[in-house]
C-alpha cells in the first residue's frame, strides 16, 4: 500500500470512530466508578445508603445576610413557591404548616406505637392523675395561652412522646423557622429524581434558584446550596471545566515543544496523527466494552498524549540526512514495538482491576498506546519528507561516575523508602474534586439539620421486615438495660414497632366503660369536667380496634427524613439503628454480637477496612502489571546486560519517584499505583533507546525530548484541582523526570561520531 | 410584607439609624395626622399613638375560660411589655409564679423553682408577645407580616383585631395545625390597652383588663 493509500484508510477509520464517539458518547461523572466495592453484605448495604440512599437526594438551603425576620420571611416564601412543585418530595423548613405525609398516621395509631405504652400500666389510675395535675397546671398557670386543643383525646402526651423518637435532634427554631447556629435560616428539601440522574438533580437546584430569586426581598439575601446533588452537580462541572483545561494545556505544550525542538510545522502535524489516533482508540475501545466512559478517564487519557508523542518524536530524532523515513523506521521498529507492547502488557493487569474505573484507564491506555504506535509506524514514515530535525544537544556523561551516582541515587532513595515507608491516603473523601469549604459547609448544615451520618451504628437483618423489627428491639431493649449502657441507640422501632409488640400494646388497653371510669377516679378534686375527655375514651376505644401498622405504611414520607431506615437489600430486610453518645465500643460490639442478625458497625473503622482493602487490591495489580512488564522484557531480549540496564531505568525510575513523592509529603493513592505502571512503561522506552548501541547518538536526544514532553504533559496536571488527576500529574512528571535521570547516567557512552565507546 | 423595608429585630432596643426608617415614620406621622385631621381612624393612626407610650406596666386581672375546666380561673398580677423585647408577667395569689421573656429565652420561677427554657417551647406565647412587642412600639412591618389586623372605633376607644397569618405548632406540625391563636383582640383609648380579649382553639377564651400603673 502506498502512503497515500495508508493514509486514506487511516483518515477514513478515524473518521468513522470519530462518528460513532459523537453518535453515541455517553460521558459520566459520578465517582462511584472509583470508589471501593465492599467486602461483604453489611458494607455493601452501608456503602450503598450513604451513595444512593434517601441521602442522596437531599438539598440542604441556607439563607442568610439578612436580618433574622427577614430571612425567616424568605425561608416561609421559598418554601411556599416550591410546594406542589414535583421536582420536590418534601421541603421542609420547619413550619408548623409544611404537611409532613404520615403524621396523621401516626396520631391514628399513637395507643399502639408510642413507647409510653410500654411503661407499666400506661393508661392506670395514678397515670392518669398525674397527667391531669398537669393539665390543670398549665391551665392555670401565669403562661397565657397554653394550648389544649389536644389535651383532650391525648392527656397522658402519648403521641407527642412519639414524636420525640421520630425527630431526635434538629435545628433551633427562630421566628418558626429552622435556623443555623450562624444564624442562617435552613431548609431541607427532598428531590423526587433517582440520585444519578444528575440532569433531573440540576433542573430541580435550577428550579430552587429560581423560586429563591423571585421572591421579594431575595435581592438583599445570599442563598447557599449543599447536599449531595449539589456536590455532584459541582464535581461534574469541575470535573468537565479541568478535563477540558487540562487536555487543551497538555497538548498544546507538548505539540509547542515538539515544534520547538524539530522547528518544522510538518513534524508538528505529523506529530498530532498518533496523537488523535490514542485519543479516539482509547475513548471508541471503552466506549465499546463500558457503554460509556467517565471524565477522569477523558482527562487520564488527555494526558497520555505525552505519551503517545513519544513515538513520532523517536522516528523524527533518529532519521539521519538523506535518510527515508521507512529506513529509520526499520532501524527503530524494535524497541518502539518493544517498549509499546510491554507497557500495554502491564496497563493489562488494571483491566482486572474490580474497579470500573481502573479498568476503563487500562482499556483506555492499551488502546491509545498500540494506536500511536501503529500509526507512527505505518502511516507516518511514508509522509516525513526530506526535513530532518535537528536533535537537542545532551551532554553524553562519560566514564565510570555517572552509573555510580546512579546506583548511590537508588540506594539511597530504597534506603530512605525502608526507613520512611510512603504514607497511603486513607480518606475516600479526598477522592472528591469538590472545594474543602464546600465540604465543610455540607458537613455543617447537615449537621445542624440533624442528618448528619452517625459513626456508629447497629444494622439488624431478617428474612422479613417484621423479623428485622423484632430483632432491633430485642438488641436495642438489652442495649438499653445493660450497666452502664454504651451508647444511645435511636432505632425505627421507637416510633414504629413491630407488629408484635404493637398487639401486645393493645392488648393492654381498657375498654371505653373502664376507662371512663378511671378518668372519672383520676379527676377526683380537680376542677376539669370528665365529659371534657370523652375523646380521648373514645380515641383508645377506637385503637383497639385497628390492625398493626406496617411499614408499608410509611414508605417515602417519615423515614427518609428520621436517620432510621428499613430497607431491602440482597434479599434480607435490614434496620438501620444509629447511636449516639457512644461510650464503650468494645462493650457494644459484644452486646450487639450475642443478637441473632444484628451486626455493629463503627463506620470510620469499616471505611479505614474499605480503604485498607483498596490499597492492598491495588498493590498487587501494580505487582502483577510491572512482573508482566519485566516477564515479557525477559521474553523479548532474553537474560543479558541489556535487559537489566532497560530494567533498572524502568524500575529505578519508579523507585526514585516514589521517594521523591514521599519526601514531598505527598501520600500514595490508588491513583499512584496506576500512574507507576504508566512511569514503568515510559522508563522502558527510555532504558530501550537509551542502551542500544546504535551509533547515531540520537537516542539519548529523542529519550529527552520524550521526558521533556511527558514531564509537561503530567506537570499540567498535577495542578488539576481534581485529587484523581493532580495524583496522577505529579506521579508520572516524577517518574518521567526520574527514569530519564537514569536513562542519562546510565547511557552507553556515545559520541556523535557514531563510535561507541566500551 | 407590605413594603421592601426590614422589621427590625425585637431583641434589643435600637435607635431610628436608617434614613428609610425616618422617613416610613415620618410619613406615617404625616398620614396620622392627616387621617386625625380628615376624621379616619386606622392602623397607622392607631401604632402612632401607642408607639408614643413606650414600655407599657400595668396590673391585669385575668380571666381563662375551657371546656376542660369546670369553671372559669381568675388570675390577678402585674405585666410588663418592653417593646424592645422583655416581657415579664407575675401571677399573685396562692401559687405566685412569674413568668420573664427576654430576647428568645424564657424564664418560668414556682415555688422558689426557676425553670428555663427556649420561646420555641411556648409558640402561641411566643406569637401573642411578637403581636404585644410590634404593636407596642408602632412597628407595622412585623405586625402585617405575622396578622391581619383589622382597626375599629376612633382614638379614644378603639379596637385592635389580630389574626395570626401563619400557623405555627412544633408539638402538633401536621397540615392545618395552629398555635391555637385563633384572634387576639386588643380594645384601648388613646395610646393605652385597656382589655385583651384571647380567643383560641377548642372553645378558650381568655379575657384581660388592664389597670396602668407608672410607665417608665
Amino acid at each position: 500500500m502506498t502512503p497515500r493509500w495508508r493514509a486514506l484508510a487511516w483518515a477514513g477509520a478515524l473518521a468513522v470512530t470519530l462518528a460513532l464517539i459523537v453518535l453515541r458518547g455517553h460521558v459520566r461523572t459520578d465517582l462511584s466508578l472509583f470508589l471501593p466495592d465492599a467486602a461483604n453484605p453489611v458494607q455493601h448495604l452501608v456503602v450503598d445508603q450513604l451513595r444512593h440512599g434517601p441521602a442522596a437526594r437531599v438539598v440542604l438551603a441556607a439563607i442568610g445576610g439578612a436580618p433574622g425576620p427577614a430571612l425567616a420571611r424568605l425561608s416561609r416564601g421559598l418554601a411556599g413557591a416550591l410546594r406542589g412543585d414535583p421536582a420536590f418530595e418534601g421541603i421542609y423548613n420547619g413550619a408548623g404548616g409544611t404537611p409532613l405525609a404520615g403524621l396523621d398516621t401516626l396520631r391514628r395509631y399513637r395507643y399502639l406505637l408510642s413507647p409510653q405504652m410500654d411503661r407499666p400500666d400506661p393508661l392506670g389510675i395514678g397515670r392518669l392523675r398525674r397527667a391531669f395535675d398537669a393539665i390543670h397546671r398549665r391551665l392555670t398557670g401565669v403562661v397565657p395561652g397554653m394550648d389544649v386543643a389536644h389535651t383532650r383525646s391525648d392527656p397522658t402526651g402519648a403521641f407527642s412522646a412519639l414524636l420525640e423518637h421520630l425527630r431526635p435532634g434538629g435545628p433551633e427554631r427562630r421566628q418558626g423557622v429552622w435556623f443555623t447556629e450562624d444564624g442562617r435560616a435552613l431548609l431541607v428539601l427532598r428531590t423526587s429524581a433517582a440520585p444519578l440522574d444528575l440532569n433531573a438533580q440540576g433542573r430541580a437546584v435550577h428550579r430552587l434558584r429560581a423560586a429563591f430569586d423571585g421572591l421579594p426581598g431575595a435581592d438583599r439575601a445570599a442563598l447557599t446550596l449543599t447536599g449531595q446533588p449539589v456536590i455532584a452537580l459541582r464535581s461534574r462541572s469541575l470535573i468537565k471545566s479541568e478535563v477540558q483545561r487540562v487536555s487543551l494545556l497538555a497538548t498544546v505544550f507538548a505539540l509547542g515543544l515538539l515544534v520547538a525542538v524539530t522547528r518544522s510545522w510538518r513534524f508538528l502535524v505529523l506529530g498530532a496523527l498518533p496523537l488523535a489516533a490514542a485519543l479516539t482508540a482509547g475513548v471508541s475501545a471503552v466506549m465499546a466494552l463500558f457503554g460509556g466512559i467517565h471524565g477522569i478517564t477523558v482527562a487520564f487519557g488527555a494526558t497520555l498524549v505525552g505519551v503517545a508523542l513519544d513515538y513520532p518524536v523517536h522516528l523524527f530524532l533518529h532519521r539521519r540526512r538523506g535518510e527515508s523515513g521507512m529506513v529509520a523506521m526499520r532501524r527503530i521498529r524494535r524497541p518502539l514495538w518493544l517498549g509499546a507492547a510491554t507497557t500495554a502488557l502491564g496497563f493489562a493487569a488494571l483491566c482486572f482491576a474490580g474497579f470500573a474505573g481502573i479498568a476503563q484507564l487500562g482499556v483506555f491506555a492499551i488502546a491509545g498506546v498500540l494506536a500511536a504506535v501503529g500509526t507512527t509506524h505505518w502511516l507516518l514514515p511514508g509522509w516525513v519528507g526530506d526535513v530532518v530535525a535537528k536533535p537537542p544537544p545532551v551532554p553524553a556523561l562519560q566514564g565510570r561516575w555517572p552509573r555510580v551516582a546512579a546506583a548511590a541515587l537508588l540506594l539511597a532513595s530504597a534506603a530512605y523508602l525502608i526507613a520512611r515507608p510512603p504514607r497511603w491516603e486513607g480518606d475516600l473523601e479526598h477522592m472528591s474534586p469538590v472545594p474543602e469549604a464546600m465540604k465543610r459547609l455540607d458537613h455543617r448544615l447537615r449537621s445542624a439539620a440533624g442528618l448528619a451520618g452517625p459513626r456508629d451504628l447497629i444494622v439488624v437483618g431478617g428474612a422479613d421486615p417484621q423479623q428485622a423489627l423484632r430483632r432491633t428491639e430485642a438488641v436495642v431493649a438489652a442495649l438499653r438495660d445493660s450497666s452502664p449502657v454504651p451508647a444511645v441507640a435511636q432505632p425505627l422501632t421507637d416510633w414504629l414497632a413491630s407488629q408484635q409488640r404493637q398487639l401486645a400494646r393493645r392488648g393492654r388497653l381498657p375498654g371505653a366503660a373502664e376507662l371512663r371510669h378511671r378518668v372519672g377516679a383520676a379527676l377526683g378534686g380537680l376542677p376539669l369536667k370528665a365529659a371534657a375527655f370523652s375523646p380521648f375514651v373514645e380515641d383508645v376505644a377506637a385503637s383497639r380496634r385497628l390492625a398493626p401498622l406496617g411499614p408499608d405504611a410509611l414508605s417515602g414520607s417519615l423515614d427518609a427524613l428520621a436517620g432510621q431506615k428499613l430497607i431491602r437489600d440482597q434479599d434480607q430486610w435490614w434496620s438501620l439503628v444509629p447511636l449516639a453518645e457512644v461510650t464503650d465500643r468494645r462493650a457494644l460490639a459484644r452486646l450487639v454480637s450475642g443478637h441473632t442478625g444484628a451486626h455493629y458497625l463503627d463506620l470510620k473503622r469499616e471505611t479505614n477496612q474499605l480503604v485498607n482493602g483498596y490499597r492492598r487490591q491495588a498493590t498487587i495489580h501494580f505487582a502483577v502489571g510491572g512482573g508482566v512488564i519485566l516477564l515479557s522484557l525477559l521474553l523479548a531480549l532474553g537474560w543479558r546486560r541489556r535487559t537489566l540496564h532497560v530494567a533498572a531505568v524502568a524500575f529505578g525510575g519508579v523507585l526514585l519517584a516514589v521517594a521523591a513523592l514521599a519526601l514531598a509529603g505527598v501520600p500514595l493513592s490508588l491513583f499512584s499505583l496506576v500512574s507507576l505502571l504508566l512511569v514503568v512503561g515510559l522508563g522502558l522506552d527510555y532504558g530501550l533507546f537509551t542502551s542500544e548501541p546504535d551509533g547515531t547518538g540520537l537516542s539519548l536526544a529523542s529519550a529527552t525530548v520524550c521526558a521533556a514532553s511527558t514531564v509537561l504533559a503530567f506537570a499540567v496536571l498535577a495542578t488539576a484541582d481534581i485529587a484523581v488527576l493532580g495524583d496522577i500529574g505529579s506521579t508520572v512528571a516524577a517518574g518521567a523526570a526520574a527514569s530519564w535521570l537514569l536513562a542519562w547516567l546510565m547511557a552507553r557512552p556515545t559520541d556523535i561520531n557514531g563510535e561507541t565507546r566500551s | 410584607m407590605t413594603s421592601g423595608q426590614e422589621p427590625r429585630p425585637h431583641s434589643r432596643p435600637r435607635p431610628f439609624r436608617r434614613p428609610a426608617r425616618t422617613v416610613a415614620l415620618a410619613a406615617l406621622l404625616c398620614a396620622s395626622a392627616a387621617a386625625a385631621a380628615a376624621g379616619h381612624f386606622d392602623l397607622q393612626s392607631l401604632l402612632a399613638r401607642v408607639a408614643d407610650n413606650g414600655v407599657v406596666q400595668a396590673r391585669y386581672r385575668e380571666v381563662r375560660h375551657s371546656p376542660l375546666l369546670s369553671e372559669p380561673v381568675t388570675l390577678t398580677g402585674r405585666i410588663l411589655i418592653d417593646p424592645a423585647g422583655r416581657f415579664v408577667k407575675t401571677s399573685e395569689g396562692e401559687n405566685p409564679s412569674t413568668l420573664r421573656l427576654d430576647g428568645d429565652t424564657v424564664v418560668l420561677e414556682r415555688g422558689g423553682e426557676t425553670h428555663t427554657a427556649s420561646v420555641d417551647r411556648y409558640p402561641m406565647m411566643e406569637m401573642l408577645v411578637k403581636g404585644l412587642f410590634a404593636l407596642s412600639r408602632g412597628d407595622a412591618d412585623t405586625l402585617t407580616q405575622y396578622f391581619q389586623a383589622e382597626v375599629t372605633g376612633g382614638p379614644d376607644a378603639w379596637q385592635l383585631t389580630l389574626k395570626p397569618r401563619h400557623r405555627v405548632n412544633p408539638d402538633n406540625p401536621t397540615a392545618g395545625e395552629t398555635t391555637g391563636l385563633v384572634s387576639l383582640t386588643i380594645h384601648g383609648s388613646g395610646g393605652r390597652f385597656r382589655r385583651m380579649v384571647l380567643e383560641q382553639s377548642a372553645g378558650q377564651r381568655t379575657v384581660m383588663t388592664f389597670q396602668e400603673t407608672d410607665a417608665q
